[in-house]
């Protein structure tokens, strides 16, 4: 499932931001949606983080939102080898940050299982940190496939 | 251009999506797996952002005039929802038609003739159906 959701035109090997709304803005930019469109998933995104950032430590951020405006369920990958100040609960640096955006009325909560699968890659990839060493694009999909279907 | 009232309206549903969201038992499952906190914690960190979340939903809704909120808050109680995107011609809520001379006012505040939810309906030309 997220092999489908994986996508180098939704990937950022090198985020550019160093705090957390521009963080949010970089993400959800790769989008291109129209500015109405942009505006608003952006203002939900950033309502989540206020009430609780969901930066869940060692590195890794799960920014996440369903609303109205989408049609589907999308996903950004962007690193940052630097890593962006995202008061995560461990207050370190984030480095990789998986953004999952989707509509309210996605059937069979795709989203919460991608959600939930996302969790479990996070989890294996903090192990080793071999995420911060891979320059290909397509090679990172590769590793977080790989990763995200072993057992 | 979205409409003012529109606009804080969807801001609104997104809210109660993410209220609904942070009240479902995969959603504890999934912090405690991402971030290893324990059961308690979770718990506690879910209903701090709960408790923040419900604070803004009530400020938002002060923005709003009293008339849109009574109705926001009997769509929200009949349906679970009050703003419902439009997809195929079809209310997202109800699943009735929606006419066509509705399609052309994106943006505006409308209303779906058969169930009442506020509509948003798609901003032409990016949004082609495939
Ligand atoms: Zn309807």
């Amino acid at each position: 499932m997220l092999k489908e959701l994986l996508k180098k035109e939704h990937l950022i090997m090198n985020m550019q931001a160093r705090q957390k709304d521009e963080a949010l803005e970089e993400l959800v930019k790769v989008l291109k949606f129209p500015p109405d469109k942009e505006r608003l998933l952006l203002e939900t995104l950033k309502k989540r983080e206020s009430i609780g950032s969901t930066g869940i430590g060692k590195g890794i951020a799960i920014p996440h939102a369903r609303s109205v405006v989408l049609d589907k369920v999308y996903l950004v990958v962007g690193r940052s080898k630097e890593g962006v100040d995202f008061d995560a609960l461990d207050g370190k640096p984030v480095h990789l940050f998986f953004m999952l955006a989707a509509p309210p009325q996605d059937p069979g909560t795709q989203y919460l299982i991608a959600l939930g699968k996302i969790a479990a890659l996070a989890r294996k990839l903090v192990k080793n940190q071999d995420y911060l060493n891979i320059d290909d694009p397509d090679e990172f999909i590769e590793y977080l496939v790989k990763l995200a279907e072993e057992e | 251009m979205i409409s003012g009232t529109l606009e804080i309206l969807i801001k609104l549903q997104d809210l109660e999506h993410m209220l609904e969201e942070l009240n479902s038992p995969e959603y504890l499952n999934i912090l405690k797996e991402s971030s290893g906190l324990s059961d308690e914690e979770a718990q506690e960190k879910i209903q701090e952002s709960i408790e923040s979340l419900k604070k803004e939903i009530e400020g938002l809704k002060k923005s709003l005039p009293k008339e849109i909120v009574r109705k926001y808050n009997r769509l929200i109680k009949r349906y679970g929802r009050a703003v419902v995107p439009v997809v195929n011609e079809t209310c997202l809520n109800c699943f009735s038609h929606i006419p066509t001379s509705f399609l052309t006012k994106s943006g505006e505040l409308v209303e779906c003739p058969n169930c009442g939810a506020f509509l948003y309906l798609p901003i032409p030309d990016k949004e082609k159906k495939s």
